[in-house]
């Protein structure tokens, strides 16, 4: 198992501070296996999302134990943390927002690299939007100039940066039309096969959950069925 | 669009070029006190302002003034934006304990009243260029730090900085490379209005005269002015310069406030955009028809500076008669979404539209803006896109159902919550009575959906304008939806999608658009059975219960938005030369398609 979670925990208040809090996750556990599509349905507001950010690293969940190769993520120091962060990576469903608005595909996609303390040359960035089936010439533009479809692949470009482990997908084709739908989940498919890396997708479209997936778990009243 | 840009540029630029000039005089000018005149001169060739009662020369007066008054202005907007915006950035970045501190404090200094605080710390400090500007940012951060704490608090939860920090991105690097760029409209805009506030702040205190005896400002002239009867002894040229210079630049960096922060509220829908201007992108066909909806020739641009006017919805005809279904699929982005925004007047700012669209034979153009939006409801009910903030969350669901009823139908408060009852369980909301009363918070999606097909439903409008309406909710409740409105047997349905099960539950027409314009128009039976279009084909193939069939994959350069040829040439995969001339929409086999290929 190298990403299991046990008996995790979350719960949100829905007021202020005093108001009582509901368990959105009431004992989860998952477990892993390197190159697995595992799917995650349920209905809407059932904490799909809560579950993919906990599992993505990005969470801290209230109680339970997220761990990765044995390491316990919550309870290491913020230095083996951060790297294990790196190998968990989230895909997410509004792809326009997860870019910076003020930010060039140029700066958004070196961004990884930056962050790792590299600074990338034209052709790695290139090497990474071919493999999304991309041309280097968006590079230039600003998000708001290129369409979701495009948008959702160079964010699938720049967290396949950081070579990742685990890939979270929340619903990363709702706002796509079915033809794009199946052009990302097919380059998914073929990126994993070749870094052998595991994702999660979570989705409410059994159909496509159905087709994409080799394990499938409902998330029903706070826990995995 | 463009105007009001222009606008907000020129005004930032003379704002700017103002305080440059103002700051040039200064340092040009004598700095020491001019040489002594005969005391009160009325303005003449060699002193075009006059004198004042000590002899001075008023305009070489107002130009040191004005030195020292921006100096201030200037001083104590960046000490207040600055201290306001970290502290602003640190409670909304980094939450609590610091957050409650850091805004507990901030809202203790809010409560005290400004001006008695400033006039006992201007008189408990003394005199000084350096003490009023202290004093004045002492009470201006504030504000700066409510505002910019606002906003980082909601972009710490946006997905580009929640990818950053999955990518081992630290606080100082969020906050100097996401964070900050994207308050920087906001903080310029809240500099311009500190910059007035200050500058008034500071006429205020020298009027009073807790201002430097030294240093002389516009508002203690004033106080000079007012001291030695200027007034009463009618030297207009002693007390008008002062007063003007402050009104003016007070007022002028409003403006530029005021102008940056519209420029910061993003894509605001124009009430009418250059709406029906015939010119632009294509020419204007007049063709008054029997069916219920009739466009003609309809076109949709955005002039933007940065992209090309390439129009996104391209000559556009489409009838739809009384109690026909039309569903519109198609790729994201080909402009699905505008078409029905572009029916209701309702398309973004900075949209060009041009050709025809006739309701029930009513030209839409001939409509002004506010006959526009007197009959906006009741011409055509609209569903809009997404269910988590079509409804409004601080009113229930009754009022904002029962809002059309008053609206259109001039009902009273509790005729309307009757009528919104009848619709509510018309839409079949389980307990439509009890839910009446319900907040959207405890709804689920579908009963949203409901809800806003109740609101649509309520006027009983010839047309409903659905948008994705099966979006975001699962099978069960999608396929409760779907019957709902596959029951509406009298109604007219003209819905966008992308669930293509939807779209073939619907069971009327279907349009596919790709790239702005229509590829293929069939019947839903014979669409699905056997569409045409090879962009149809691959739609229809890609269908997760279809196995996902990948016909051709993405092209490099993807699709070819231009006016000249076929959209889909560049995937296609029987394209030859003759595409790149923009097929034309024929009928072939009981379908209209563009192609020029026989696609049997």
């Amino acid at each position: 198992m190298f990403l299991e979670i046990n008996q995790v925990v979350k719960s949100y208040r829905s007021g202020g501070r005093k108001s009582p809090s509901r368990k959105v996750l009431n004992g989860v556990d998952l477990a892993l296996e390197p190159g697995e599509i595992i799917g995650i349905t349920g209905d809407s507001g059932a904490g799909k999302t809560t579950l993919g950010l906990i599992l993505a690293g990005i969470m801290r969940p209230d109680s339970g134990r997220v761990s990765f190769a044995g390491t316990d993520l919550w309870a290491s120091n913020a230095t083996i943390r951060k790297s294990i962060s790196r190998r968990l990576q989230i895909v997410f469903q509004h792809p326009e927002s997860t870019f910076d608005p003020q930010w060039t595909i140029h700066q958004s996609l070196s961004e990884p690299f930056i962050l790792c303390g590299v600074m990338p040359d034209l052709s790695i960035l290139a090497d990474h939007l071919a493999e999304v089936e991309l041309n280097s010439e968006i590079l230039e533009r600003h998000p708001r100039q290129l369409s979701g479809g495009e948008l959702q692949r160079i964010a699938i470009a720049r967290i396949m940066a950081l070579n990742p482990k685990v890939v979270v997908l929340d619903e990363p084709t709702a706002m796509l039309d079915a033809l794009t739908q199946a052009r990302i989940l097919n380059l998914l498919e073929r990126i994993r096969q070749r870094t052998d890396a595991a994702y999660v997708l979570i989705s409410h479209d059994t159909d496509m959950v159905n087709r994409f997936c080799q394990r499938i778990h409902r998330l029903s009243d706070g826990r995995l069925e | 669009m463009q105007p009001e840009k222009r606008i907000r540029q020129t005004t930032c630029v003379f704002a700017f070029l103002l305080t440059g000039t103002l700051l040039g005089c200064a340092f040009l000018s004598d700095m020491n006190p001019e040489p002594i005149y005969t005391p009160l001169m009325i303005p003449d060739y060699n002193h075009l302002l006059g004198t004042d009662n000590s002899g001075r020369d008023i305009l070489a007066l107002m130009i040191q003034s004005a030195w020292i008054s921006l100096s201030i202005g200037l001083g104590s907007a960046f000490l207040a934006v600055f201290t306001g915006a970290s502290v602003g950035c640190i409670a909304g970045y980094f939450r609590s304990p610091v957050d409650d501190l850091l805004m507990r404090l901030t809202d203790v200094v809010l409560l005290v009243p400004t001006l008695p605080l400033i006039i006992v710390l201007s008189a408990y400090l003394g005199p000084g260029v350096i003490h009023a500007a202290l004093v004045i940012a002492l009470t201006a951060w504030p504000a700066t730090a409510r505002v910019i704490y606002a906003h980082v608090l909601k972009l710490r939860e946006e997905p580009f900085v929640i990818n950053a920090k999955s990518m081992g991105a630290g606080s100082i690097y969020l906050m100097f490379r996401h964070i900050l760029p994207n308050c920087r409209e906001l903080l310029l805009a809240k500099a311009a209005l500190t910059i007035a506030g200050a500058m008034l702040a500071e006429a205020g205190i020298s009027f009073l005269g807790l201002g430097d005896p030294v240093h002389p400002t516009w508002g203690s002239m004033l106080h000079d002015a007012f001291v030695g009867a200027a007034l009463i002894n009618g030297c207009w040229w002693w007390i008008l310069p002062p007063v003007l210079c402050i009104s003016g630049s007070v007022g002028l960096f409003n403006v530029a406030g005021h102008f940056l922060s519209g420029a910061t509220a993003s894509t605001t829908p124009a009430d009418t955009p250059e709406t029906f201007s015939s010119a632009d992108c294509c020419n204007q066909a007049d063709t008054p028809v029997s069916s219920l909806l009739s466009i003609r020739n309809l076109c949709i641009c955005f002039s933007g500076s940065e992209v090309p006017a390439l129009p996104v919805v391209d000559k556009l005809d489409l009838d739809v008669s009384a109690g026909e279904k039309v569903a519109v699929i198609g790729a994201t982005g080909s402009g699905k979404s505008l078409l029905l925004l572009a029916l209701l007047g309702l398309l973004p700012a900075g949209a060009k539209v041009s050709g025809s669209i006739f309701i029930e034979g009513k030209n839409l153009s001939a409509y002004s803006a506010s006959a526009l939006r007197r009959h906006r409801g009741i011409f055509a009910g609209y569903v809009p896109q997404g269910l988590g903030n079509a409804l409004n969350p601080v009113l229930t669901v009754g009022f904002q159902v029962a809002e059309r009823n008053r609206v259109h139908r001039g009902f009273d408060r509790t005729g309307a919550l009757k009528a919104a009852l009848s619709s509510l369980s018309a839409v079949g909301l389980p307990n439509p009575d009890k839910r009446i009363s319900d907040y959207p918070h405890h709804l689920s999606g579908g009963m949203k959906q409901r809800v806003l097909l109740a609101e649509a439903l309520s006027v009983t409008p010839p047309l409903i304008l659905a948008d994705e309406p099966t979006k975001g909710l699962d099978h069960s409740a999608a396929a409760e939806i779907m019957e709902l409105i596959k029951g509406l047997n009298t109604e007219t349905v003209l819905a966008v999608t992308h669930d293509l099960i939807f779209a073939r539950a619907l069971g009327g027409r279907i349009l596919v658009m790709l790239a702005g314009v229509v590829v293929e128009e069939a019947p839903a039976d014979s669409f699905f059975r056997s569409p045409l279009h090879p962009y149809s084909r691959a739609l229809i193939a890609a269908q997760p219960s279809r196995g996902m069939k990948e016909i051709a994959g993405f092209h490099i350069s993807g699709i070819m938005r231009d006016v000249s040829g076929c959209p889909y040439r560049q995937e296609c995969l029987i394209a030859n030369r003759q595409c790149e001339i923009r097929p034309p929409l024929r009928f072939f086999q009981g379908h209209k398609i563009r192609c020029w290929h026989d696609v049997s």
